[in-house]
Formats: structure tokens, sequence, C-alpha cells
């Protein structure tokens, strides 16, 4: 069923008698007919605009501190006001259409954290050992137009690579600004120029170039390339530094309040405990993470200041677009 | 009533799976314990029906309007004599929730408490909350009113929060329900007048 669908289907009316009401009268109605997550940020004539609070818990492990946040996403949904015969109406979307926007929303504040987070971890990330090997291929074919000046697809097939693979490998490349093609070869992009312009240390610009192939295209890799090892370490960065954006401050988080937060952000997943430790500690021999030992012995997985200092400066000014902030 | 009573009272009642469900915790709760008194009907219910009959959704929470109107045609689905009603307003005093408390008839009532209600259990709130927060009130006397919180587990996360009360002097309850939105606001089930359900031996 599709949004606008399920908003003709059930649009409640709400009606709120004769005498023109208040702006806490429309609140109210509004609240208890759609729900009491609900608020009124801002109005024009009969349009009343609404948001959504959601409720964050956010916990520091290391100092015990624990406080309720209320984080309002906005705008969500309008209500009309309307005169009629027998008196004032409130038109509304209905809760279907209200609730799949406030998820879009959310859906996009989420994947916006990502990608100003990858901004900041970008080059730590590509140490990981499974994103490495998985985004060798890329790393081949960096090498060799690096080496060469330019290559071709054909070059890179054999082993299990088929020349389909491999074209999809430089069109993603090509797509990201790493190569450019030039009379049917490859060669540097705008990407590899400005890196080996600033770069001194050449294991620095590969992992700077390969760095710029996962933040722009992370989502690319995973769906279409295959590379599925690189989002769970994302979304596990996200579920400790999105919180900590909320919170003003870096969080600590034991494993299991790792879990809560990956749950809350992309919902229940089956992931074991003992897997998500792994990979935390692999984030924190990345410096993406600190590790921390709290005297009960229990391990505790921090962010590092400076990623949170970089996140939160390219962050923020995009969130207030969410009305968060 | 004293900590014995409360804790043999709701020991099999629940908390909140989510932050903004206390509506349907409560709900279940005082609807379930109604089996106790009146055995024979099929009212008890499962935490998932209660959410839906409530209308939760995460993050809008539950919309009031449509719980009694949907709650009462469920009890009528089930063949159970009850009702679900609420009222709001200076009606509703200490003395009228003693008396649906009393009322063998009725279940334990709900009400809404403002925020400042999370301040004095201890919690540390940011932001504006736009929720009244749901208790089930147990019982009134000597001056206090015991109350089931169903954000219990989640305020004790809080290192400041060392002991949670089940039961607070009733002046200060008093101020946290009427600053809500919607001012004394109570919600109860209770039986349907004139049914002979009472008397009928199961």
């Amino acid at each position: 069923m599709s949004s606008t669908e399920s908003m003709t289907e059930e649009m409640p009316n709400i009606y709120l008698g004769t005498r023109q009401p208040s702006e806490s009268e429309v609140e109210l109605a509004v609240k208890r007919k759609i729900g009491m997550g609900a608020y009124l940020c801002d109005q024009s004539g009969e349009y009343y605009h609404f948001g959504v609070s959601t409720e964050k818990h956010l916990y520091d492990a290391l100092s015990g501190n624990f406080k309720v946040k209320f984080v309002p996403f906005s705008p969500i949904f309008t209500v009309v006001i309307r005169k009629q015969d027998d008196g004032y109406h409130i038109e509304a979307p209905s809760r279907i259409f209200i609730e799949s926007r406030l998820h879009n929303k959310m859906d996009g504040f989420r994947i916006g954290s990502e990608g100003s987070l990858l901004k900041a971890i970008g080059d730590k990330i590509i140490s990981i050992p499974q994103i490495r090997n998985q985004i060798n291929p890329l790393f081949e074919i960096v090498s060799n137009v690096i080496n060469y000046g330019e290559v071709a697809p054909n070059q890179f097939v054999g082993r299990g690579r088929s020349i389909d693979k491999a074209r999809n490998y430089f069109n993603f490349l090509k797509d990201v600004d790493i190569l450019v093609l030039e009379d049917g070869k490859y060669a540097c992009g705008p990407v590899i120029c400005r890196e080996m312009d600033s770069k001194i240390n050449v294991g620095d610009m590969y992992n700077s170039i390969l760095a710029v192939s996962i933040q722009k295209g992370h989502h690319y890799m995973s769906e279409f390339l295959n590379f599925t090892h690189i989002s769970p370490f994302i979304r596990l960065g996200n579920s400790n530094y999105m919180p900590s954006f909320y919170a003003g401050e870096l969080l600590a988080m034991s494993p299991e309040d790792l879990s809560n937060h990956h749950a809350s952000i992309y919902g229940k997943s089956a992931i074991p405990t003992s897997k998500l430790v792994a990979w935390a500690t692999l984030m924190a021999n990345a410096g993406v993470f600190k590790s921390v030992k709290k005297e009960t012995g229990k391990p505790l997985f921090t962010g590092d200041d400076d990623i949170f200092y970089d996140y939160r400066c390219e962050w923020k000014p995009k969130a207030r677009s969410f009305g968060v902030g | 009533m004293d900590q014995i009573a409360f804790e043999l009272l709701t020991k099999d009642w629940q908390v909140q799976d989510q932050m903004d469900s206390c509506l349907p915790s409560c709900m279940i709760n005082i609807t379930n314990d109604l089996q106790t008194d009146f055995q024979g009907f099929k009212i008890k219910f499962k935490a998932k029906e209660m959410k839906s009959i409530c209308d939760y959704r995460p993050h809008l929470g539950s919309s009031p309007d449509v719980v009694v109107k949907n709650l009462n045609n469920e009890f009528k689905r089930r063949g159970a004599p009850f009702k679900c009603a609420e009222s709001n307003g200076t009606i509703n005093t200490i003395d009228a929730l003693r008396n649906i408390i009393l009322d063998k008839d009725k279940s334990f009532p709900l009400i809404s408490l403002s925020q400042d209600y999370f301040e004095e259990i201890g919690l540390s709130i940011e932001g504006r909350n736009p929720f009244d927060h749901v208790i089930a009130v147990l019982a009134i006397e000597d001056g206090k009113i015991w109350f089931h919180d169903p954000y219990k587990p989640f305020a004790m996360r809080s290192s400041r929060v060392k002991t949670f009360n089940n039961h607070l002097p009733y002046v200060t309850m008093l101020k946290y329900w009427k600053e809500t939105q919607s001012p004394n606001w109570v919600m109860w089930v209770e039986r349907v007048a004139g049914t002979l359900d009472r008397w009928l031996v199961k």
C-alpha cells in the first residue's frame, strides 16, 4: 500500500466544537488521535505543522551517568483546521502515513550520520582486515593504474573473476572519481591525482584513495559489488557515535549497550554478542573505537575524541535539517 | 498497603519493553488483574494484543482516543462483561481515585503524570518530552499514593536513582497529575452495570 493510498484511506477528522480552538487545544486533540509523541512545531494560518519527539536512553557505562533525551524530528506532518457548518474540524493525515514519514526521516538521519562518520573514520576503517581483504580487487586496480598510468578491465580477468565483474569494479571506481575513462582505457581520476599530490607516505595515499571509495559508495559496494563486510562495521561505528551525538559527549558502552543501540537504530538483528565484541575489538585496533576496561573486568568501548570532533563538526549542521540539534 | 503487599500484588505485572509504551503496559496489568476477581472470562491479554488495541506505534506512542473504543470492542468480542472508561478534569479528585480503587467492580485506575515526575524519581531529562507518563494507582492511604510504574527498569539504569519508590506523598502526586496535558486524566475498566456474571458459578 502506498503512502498516498493509506492517507486517503483513514484520514482522521477531529471535531473541535463551535468555538475557535487555541493552539494548545489543537495540539492536544492531534496528540490524542495521532499519538502522544507528536508535538506542534509551527503554525501558519490554518496549517499546523507537527514533529515527533523520540525518546533516547543515553547511558555512559564508565561514569554510570544516565540521561533520557527527547530528540525531535520535524517537520513530519501537517494538519489543517477547517471551519464547517457545525464548527471547527481538524483534518489530519493517517497514522500509517505519519509513521511512514517519521521512519523515512529517521532513516535519512541514520544514513546522513553514517556518511558524516565515514568522512571521519574512512582512512582508519580501511585497515580492518575483513574490509581490506574485501576491497583488495579495488586496490589491485588502483595500484596498477598508478604504476602503469592506464589499464583496461580485461587485464583483471581470471582466477574466478569474469570480465563483467571486472567492468563493474572499473565503472564503480569511475563513478566515485577515482578513475577516468579516456579512449577506452582507465587512467587516474581526480581523487588519485589529489591524493598523489597531497600525501607523502605511499601507504597513506592508498588508504585515502580506497577510503573515498567507501565514503562515496559503501551502499553500492554492499548491494551491487557484494562487498558485504563493510556495512556491519559502519553500522557498529554508528551505534556508538550516533547516540554519543545525541548525548553531546562520547559514551562508553558495554557490548550489551552497543547491541541495544544497534537494534534501536537498525532493527533487531541476530548478531551474537561474541561477534559484536570481536568486531568492536577490530574497530579498536583500527583506532575507530577505544577499548576501556572497567574495574569489573567487563569490556567497554567508546569512540575516539578526534573522530568524534570531526564527525560532530561535519554532522551537526546537516542534522539541523532533520529538526535535530 | 506495605512493600510486601505491593510486591505480592504486582509480582506478575509487566514493565515497559519500549520507552513510550507505558499506556499498553499499564492497561494490560489492570485488565489482567481483573481476572483474579472475575474468574471464568477470557480477558487475559497478551502484550502484543494490548499494543494493537492501544494502537501503539514506536515513537508515536498510543492513541488514547482509540483505546476506549478498541478495548470495548474487544471485551464485546470475547463476551466479557466489562467496559473501559476515561475521564479528565477537576471532577477527578483523590477521593474519586480512592473510590475507583475500592469499588470491587472496577480495576485499578490509570493516571498520567507530568515530566516533573521523572525529575522527582531522579532521572536526568533533556529536551521537550511530549509524553505524559501513565502509571497504575494501587492504594491511597496515610497521605501516600502507592503505584506501579512500568518504567522502573529503565529508570533503574541511572546511577542517580538509588532506590525506586513505589509510593509518593499524595501532595506531590497531585501536582504531577494536575500539570499534565490532560489534567487529572483517569482511565479504568469496570463491570458493565446489571450483569449477572458475578453470581454465576463457573
